[in-house]
């Protein structure tokens, strides 16, 4: 029997997501030690998780039972962390997950979603594998939403659900009240991903809107803020009426109990996560000021914990795999509009300090 | 205009929200505390996972990065004694389930399960808008084949995979292989669901080689005790594997899991003899029972034992035990109403719930009230 038969035929054909290589991979194939990396590719965390959760791990009691499927007492502390009711907060295995389960509570085959590219690239991802159509509306050449082209695509295409990143992946740029006024009004439901809302402001999530608004999803994770993406552990606020479908679609077992306690721990210490926080917020600013410093680079100003940068008259991809053979991993994307971009994220000052060496003798 | 709303769906009237344990009510009735309750319902292992896997699990330097899943992989390949191009691992065999749905079935087509069996193959069919066409097993449990051959050839192109557990769940009994070769020849993805079988019974994993349609499930929820982690995998024909790493979210495994994974499979003496010593106590518990006039224990091939009880309901028994404190399964409807299942635990706990069945039976229904 030929494999491919069986296979539903539109996954058959379907684009796979790339995942950036694992460090240690590349470690491997340039011949450096892991620690010898300095691994700026992924927006991950240079601080890690705050150390409240190494020990929360290391006293686990309930590795061997099931998890609490309602998340209960992670959802309170989130109610207290994030100020809308526990009700409508719903935990994931990382912001990933609520995606996926979004586009399968609302999306039938056929159905559409509105996507703004350059974005991050699970959105497109989810809905080919839940069958839907991506009607692509671009952003603006300064890559913010293009409102007006947002708002002709869901009169003509009736897409169910538009996809807004703030600040966006990968550039860093926020979306104002005014645009996000206008996407509410809109027939639509709107996500809208804040896995990196925290560097633009502790208290700057458009969460609390939640519980006031019936059109409104906002997403949001522990994998940047807190160290923690390795966990796999993020969360939603949806509308009440949405939240009782979410729980009927759901995989009972979907959070890992360490994610949870990690989660739980990582809260406790707010004075710690906003510490470091505020580090990579000034690193930032320090390295776009170095960066812009260098004739050939032009880097996006950025509320979140990375930063973009176009390349001017020089080969990104170049650039990209000479900062690899010095040890030093960024991003890089084979995608329209991006192919003279790069993208690092903000680490330490030393790894800013190895960067911008490397990048003043390229 | 109008919102897109999720109600438009007509799926979504037949799934129910899952309805977990609900051990806070049953640890009033108790009056015990929640951590005092012996919780024996879910099949988890009560000797916990390898020494190590809590200092993997605060050593781990890895839970800032998105995880690399190449060593695990490898290892798990090995355990298995398969091509690691074989292997997909799986945030829980859950995970596997509702991710073989996903690739290989298109809304509308047919799941086929052979209930009584886990709940999950219902639960994800239905959330991938699949229906599920049940062939239920014989009296004594065992599969029935010819029905199983006949509804795949009555709805014949309709029906995308058939999903068998073994040993299952809740009946601990396993499949023979040569009947898997059986359904093996029917043009359907064939689901093995071998969450259970470190405690027994044989391993379709040798067939493998010998069916592209064949898909193993495994877990390290019960041999290994890591449930919460939430750590399972598929074994498949590459093509197939390829295609599932395809569609599965890039980051689906924790890196607590993988840690756990790997200290697990590095240990693997010290959780054997876990596994073998739940073997040797499902043998005890299930002798001991069988004394008991008004239960008969089935044979069980899991870290579990399924008990009849003789003129009564499976469910006055899960009561009477709560009350003591001991949470077991009992199941609902026509079929199964006699039943309850309870997971093995350490020599201690099994003492416990020896000593509680003993105390109870009809003829001493009455004392209870
Ligand atoms: C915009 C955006 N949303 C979500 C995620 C994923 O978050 P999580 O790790 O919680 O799945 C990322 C990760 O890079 C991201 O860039
Ligand atoms: C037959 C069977 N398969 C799978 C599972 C779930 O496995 P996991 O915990 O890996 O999701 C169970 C759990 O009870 C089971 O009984």
């Amino acid at each position: 029997m030929n494999a491919a038969d069986l296979v539903r035929a539109d996954v058959a054909t379907m684009e796979p997501y790339t995942p950036i290589f694992p460090f240690e991979v590349v470690a491997a194939r340039l011949g450096r030690a892991p620690e010898d990396i300095i691994k700026l590719d992924a927006n991950e965390n240079p601080y890690g998780p705050p150390p409240g959760v190494r020990d929360a791990l290391a006293n686990l009691q309930y590795a061997h039972s099931y998890p609490d499927p309602e998340s209960r007492i992670l959802r309170q502390a989130l109610a207290r962390f994030t100020g809308v009711p526990s009700g409508v907060l719903l935990a994931g295995a990382g912001a990933d997950e609520l995606l996926d389960l979004t586009m399968r509570l609302f999306l039938s085959p056929g159905d559409s979603i509105l996507n703004c590219p350059p974005t991050f690239g699970m959105y497109a991802f989810d809905a080919a594998i839940s069958g839907a159509r991506v009607v692509s509306v671009p952003r603006t050449a300064e890559l913010a939403l293009d409102l007006e082209g947002i708002e002709a695509a869901v009169a003509q295409q009736r897409p169910k659900l538009v996809f807004v990143t703030s600040p966006n992946n990968p550039d860093g740029g926020w979306l104002p009240d005014h645009g996000l006024e206008r996407l509410l009004a809109l027939p639509v439901v709107v996500v809208l991903d804040e896995a990196y809302v925290e560097f633009a402001g502790m208290d700057r999530s458009r969460i609390g809107r939640v519980p006031h608004c019936d059109n409104l999803i906002v997403l949001r994770t522990f994998s940047k803020l807190a160290g923690l993406a390795g966990l796999r552990i993020g969360y939603g606020a949806f509308p009440a009426t949405v939240m009782e479908h979410l729980w009927k679609i759901k995989q009972p077992y979907n959070v890992s109990v360490a994610a949870a306690a990690a989660a739980l721990a990582a809260l406790e210490d707010r004075a710690w996560l906003e510490q470091r926080v505020a580090l990579i917020v000034a690193e930032r600013e320090r390295l776009i000021g170095l960066l812009s410093a260098l004739p050939y680079l032009a880097p996006y100003p950025s509320d979140a914990n990375f930063v973009l940068c176009r390349v001017v008259d020089r080969d990104a991809r170049e650039l990209k795999l000479a900062l690899e053979r010095e040890g030093i991993l960024i991003r890089y994307f084979d995608k329209p509009r991006l192919r003279d971009h790069v993208r690092s994220s903000v680490g330490k000052p030393e790894h800013t300090d190895a960067l911008v060496r490397v990048l003043a003798e390229w | 205009m109008s919102r897109p709303s999720v109600t438009s769906h007509p799926y979504l009237d037949e799934l129910e929200p899952y309805e977990p344990p609900d051990l806070r009510a049953a640890a009033a009735r108790s009056g015990l505390e929640p951590v005092d309750l012996l919780r024996l319902s879910a099949n988890e292992n009560q000797f916990g996972p390898s020494p190590r896997v809590a200092q993997a699990l605060a050593d781990s330097g890895e839970h800032a990065f998105y995880p690399n899943y190449a060593p695990l992989r490898e290892a798990i390949a090995r355990y298995a004694g398969v091509a690691v191009e074989r292997v997909v691992l799986t945030n829980g065999a859950d995970e596997a389930i509702d991710l073989l749905i996903r690739l290989f079935a298109e809304p509308g087509q047919i799941v086929v399960t052979c209930p009584p069996t886990s709940g999950m193959y219902e639960f994800c069919a239905k959330v991938n808008r699949c229906r599920v066409l049940p062939v239920p097993r014989q009296p004594d449990f065992s599969l029935d084949v010819p029905a199983v051959e006949q509804a795949v050839h009555e709805h014949a192109g309709d029906v995308r995979l058939l999903f068998i557990a073994s040993p299952g769940n809740p009946h601990g009994l396993s499949v023979p292989l040569r009947e898997l070769e059986w359904l093996l020849d029917l043009r359907i993805i064939v689901a093995v669901d071998e969450a259970y079988i470190e405690f027994g019974g044989e391993s379709a994993v040798s067939l493998l080689d010998d069916y592209q349609n064949l898909v193993v499930i495994r877990t390290f929820s019960k041999w290994a005790g890591l449930a919460g982690l939430r750590l399972g995998y598929a074994l498949l024909a590459p093509p197939y594997a390829s295609l599932v790493e395809r569609i599965r979210a890039p980051y689906n495994v924790n890196s607590a899991a993988v840690a756990a994974g790997l200290a697990t499979l590095d240990d693997l003496d010290t959780v054997r003899a876990n596994v073998r010593r739940l073997v040797d106590e499902r043998e005890r518990i299930r002798s001991a029972l069988a004394r008991l006039e008004w239960l008969e224990p089935l044979p069980s091939e899991g870290n579990f034992v399924l008990c009849r009880v003789r003129g009564g309901a499976g469910s006055e028994v899960a009561e009477a035990l709560a009350l003591r404190g001991i949470l077991v399964q009992a199941f609902l409807g026509p079929r199964m109403g006699a039943y309850f299942r309870f997971a093995v635990g350490r020599p201690e706990q099994n003492d416990a719930v020896l000593q509680a069945l003993a105390t109870l039976g009809p003829e001493k229904e009455g004392t209870e009230a």
